[in-house]
């Protein structure tokens, strides 16, 4: 009898350690949560997007570089290079769901606008890979060695993949699944914005060598070709379109540039410590400060800094992910 | 292969020590000197990077600082750089920007603390080894800029080099000093060995003189001083082997001559008368039992020394066996009116053997009464000294023996007066013969003698432990 427990309990115990990716605090769905991946480390913080407070973080203990947030919010991706899968997690109840065994390599990923499917960037094999909502590969369609950025329009119909090594936009056709072209953009591109009222897409990056970019390069949706550069030092890498406005992150020199619909700048404020990650939401910018492991929180009609909230060691990505009642 | 000689491989050890104490120390030396003085440049270069950046105000880098750090650095010996290139600060580290900063992720980290960091080693963007400090420029946790100061490490070196410069010279008289030393340390150590090893070489051949010369008083030394002793020893027994030798054939050529002589004159009838006739022939067997009893006491001296005949021990009542001796000297004394005083202790038991006992007893009465003239007294006393220890003295009022002839007493063949004790019958074997019985015995002799006064022998013997 005693040795049954006994046997019962150590199965337990590797089912727990060693199979199954732990559960962790649920994340009730009717809450507004900021969601912040502190890649350094390797957690997850679950901030109030009210008033800051700490809500919950997962401590995911596996290296993970960034991540997705499916858009019925329940949903939360976690990919890494270094991963050999796709970890997915369910918000409200804590637990994660079945690993999506895509091997190693996975870069970005983005769900189309419906839920239906998720695009994933890999740097293996230099691809973007389609799933279905269960993980299952649709196609795969090759890119530029490692598609870092992917940008889905409104309508989920074509996607673009901006390849990080050797600076090429392609463009998707999401419908047919095929890559329907592709143009040259700058080296270390990452991050970007689809005004498609505009017709434009606009791209920042790292800029490559010792070289840093300063500019934001903004490329015809129609055809892919260079509008103009947009000056926005230094190193913008994420980008903010609201009703106030084109916001625009700068890690290098700690800056939020703000432009109007048109392109015109309008102004910019200094704000946290090589800052990767701007969300807006509730009329407000939330900005994850990488180096000082905080999200601040700035009024998007006045920029003026409102909070600071403690996040994990270096939070590199962010999601708001709205409460529902 | 030639064997080595002993000094061949001391010496050798001396050397192969010396050689490899330097090699180690100038290795410590080397690597003292390295940390020290590499520890210094980085302190120094640390606090001038440190005292740079004191300069810094936050915010951006301007250019009136910039141009500051540049004039420090055309002053300063170590390159200084100020970098504020974001790249260079790894601000972009969470991504794959393949760029070779100056200033890796994890450096990074440690700026962003407030830390300076120190690295050693080969720097691609220099092409050569350095020895780099990196210091923050803080502001909060924005790190806006850093301050890298480097030294090629060739110059670090190059002082390494300068000491050994230094060092080997004092070296190399130091290892001559002592390998000049350890040579004189090593010939004295080993000149006495080897005139030891020819000196038994010599005695072997039978030549016994040694003369080591004892340098030291250290073991080699006290060996030395042995080896002496023994040589003397041997030298010493040697000659009193030969000795002995000479003295048996002396003492025995005396009465074989005299025997010779007598019986070729009976033989040639020299003899005239019948009286003459048994002289000679009384004279022959006087000397026959003198020979009789030389050849005896010569036999029992060889049977004690070389112990062929074991003692009969048993107890016995020491004061009886001297009485019974006594009982038979008794006459002779008479006839030489010398008057024989006792004093025993009858209650003195010894553990010995009766008959040798009595020999000791006989032979000592024997020389004092030979010696004692008429008129004399010889007195025997037995007492006891102790519970463990009883005593017989033989005293005398003989004519004595010189105090410097004393010690000789006990030896084989010496007389006091050699003549005389010849005509008067002894073999010079007696006390020999006394000596080595009360050795056997666990006992021990001594001789006092005052010249013309008289001799006194006394003879301390272990006694029978009565057990309560």
């Amino acid at each position: 009898m005693k040795r049954a427990s006994v046997s019962v309990l150590l199965c337990w115990f590797f089912l727990l350690s060693g199979c199954v990716h732990p559960s962790f605090p649920p994340v009730a769905a009717s809450l507004s949560v900021v969601i912040s991946l502190d890649v350094k480390a390797e957690t997850v913080t679950f901030l109030n997007a009210e008033n800051g407070r700490k809500i919950a973080r997962w401590n995911i203990n596996e290296p993970f570089q960034g991540g997705a947030l499916s858009p019925d919010g329940r949903t939360l991706l976690l990919y890494g290079r270094e991963l050999d899968g796709v970890y997915r997690y369910d918000l409200a109840t804590g637990k994660p769901l079945s690993e999506w065994k895509t091997g190693s390599g996975i870069v970005s990923a983005a769900p189309s606008p419906d839920g239906r499917t998720w695009f994933l960037g890999d740097s293996e094999h230099h691809a973007v890979r389609v799933v279905s909502r269960v993980g299952k590969e649709i196609a795969r369609l090759s890119v530029g060695h490692s598609p870092m950025t992917l940008l889905v329009n409104r309508q989920g119909t074509e996607m673009y993949a901006l390849d990080f090594q050797d600076g090429r936009a392609f463009v998707i056709d999401t419908s047919r699944l095929r890559v329907i072209r592709s143009f040259s953009v700058p080296k270390m591109a990452l991050g970007g914005l689809m005004r498609e009222q505009q017709g434009e897409l606009w791209i920042g990056g790292h800029g490559s060598g010792s070289k840093v970019e300063t500019n934001i390069h903004v490329y015809s949706l129609r055809d892919g070709r260079l509008l103009r550069t947009v000056a926005a030092p230094v190193m913008p890498v994420d980008f903010v379109e609201t009703s106030r406005g084109v916001f625009v992150l700068s890690h290098g020199s700690n800056t939020i540039h703000r432009f109007s619909p048109s392109g015109k700048r309008l102004g910019s404020i200094s704000v946290g410590a090589n800052p990767f990650a701007m969300e807006a939401a509730f009329g407000q910018l939330y900005i994850a400060s990488y180096d000082s492991d905080e999200i601040i929180v700035v009024d998007e009609a006045t920029l003026r800094p409102l909070a600071r909230w403690k996040t994990g060691d270096g939070p590199l990505q962010l999601f708001i992910r709205e409460g529902r009642t | 292969m030639r064997r080595l000689r002993l000094g061949q491989k001391i010496w050798l050890s001396i050397g192969a020590a010396v050689v490899v104490t330097l090699a180690f120390s100038f290795g410590l030396l080397n690597y003292f000197y390295r940390t020290v003085y590499m520890k210094e440049v980085e302190r120094t270069l640390i606090a001038e990077g440190t005292s740079l950046a004191r300069d810094y105000r936050g915010g951006a880098v301007t250019e009136a600082y910039r141009r500051q750090i540049e004039w420090y650095d055309e002053k300063s010996t170590a390159t200084i750089l100020l970098i504020d290139n974001p790249r260079e600060l790894s601000a972009c580290f969470p991504f794959p920007v393949h760029y070779d900063a100056l200033v890796s992720g994890r450096d990074r980290e440690t700026l962003l603390n407030g830390k300076p960091v120190v690295k050693t080693g080969y720097e691609k963007r220099f092409g050569r080894r350095v020895m780099a400090v990196v210091v923050p420029l803080l502001d909060g946790r924005r790190l806006e800029g850093a301050i890298y100061l480097y030294l090629p490490l060739a110059d670090v070196q190059a002082a390494t080099k300068r000491a050994a410069a230094v060092f080997w010279p004092f070296a190399a008289v130091f290892a001559g000093a002592l390998l000049v030393a350890g040579r004189r340390m090593v010939r004295q150590m080993t000149e006495p060995l080897q005139a030891m090893e020819q000196a038994a070489e010599r005695m072997a051949e039978g030549r016994y003189e040694a003369d080591i010369p004892v340098r030291s008083d250290d073991e080699i030394g006290r060996l030395a001083k042995a080896f002496n002793q023994m040589a003397d020893a041997i030298a010493k027994e040697d000659e009193r082997k030969r000795a002995f030798l000479a003295n048996v054939s002396h003492e025995l050529r005396t009465p074989l001559s005299y025997m010779k002589g007598y019986s070729e004159a009976l033989l040639a009838g020299l003899a005239k008368t019948e009286e003459e006739e048994k002289a000679h022939l009384r004279l022959i067997h006087r000397e026959t039992e003198r020979m009789e009893r030389l050849v005896r006491d010569l036999l029992d001296l060889a049977r004690l020394e070389g112990q062929s005949v074991p003692l009969e021990r048993a107890p016995l009542a020491f004061a009886q066996v001297i009485e019974d001796v006594i009982a038979t000297y008794e006459p002779i004394a008479a006839q030489k009116r010398i008057e024989l005083a006792c004093e025993l202790d009858y209650d003195i038991i010894v553990n010995g053997d009766a008959d040798r006992l009595e020999q000791v007893v006989r032979n000592l009465l024997d020389n004092a009464i030979r010696y004692t003239p008429e008129g004399g007294v010889v007195t025997v006393r037995l007492s006891r000294l102790s519970e463990t220890e009883g005593e017989l003295v033989v005293q005398d009022t003989g004519k004595g023996i010189p105090k410097d002839q004393l010690p000789f007493l006990g030896q084989r063949f010496f007389r006091v007066d050699r003549a005389r004790t010849r005509k008067e019958g002894g073999t010079g074997l007696g006390l020999a013969i006394v000596k080595q019985i009360v050795s056997l015995h666990d006992g021990a002799i001594s001789f006092d003698s005052d010249l013309g006064r008289g001799t006194t022998v006394s003879v301390r013997l272990p006694l029978v432990w009565e057990e309560e």
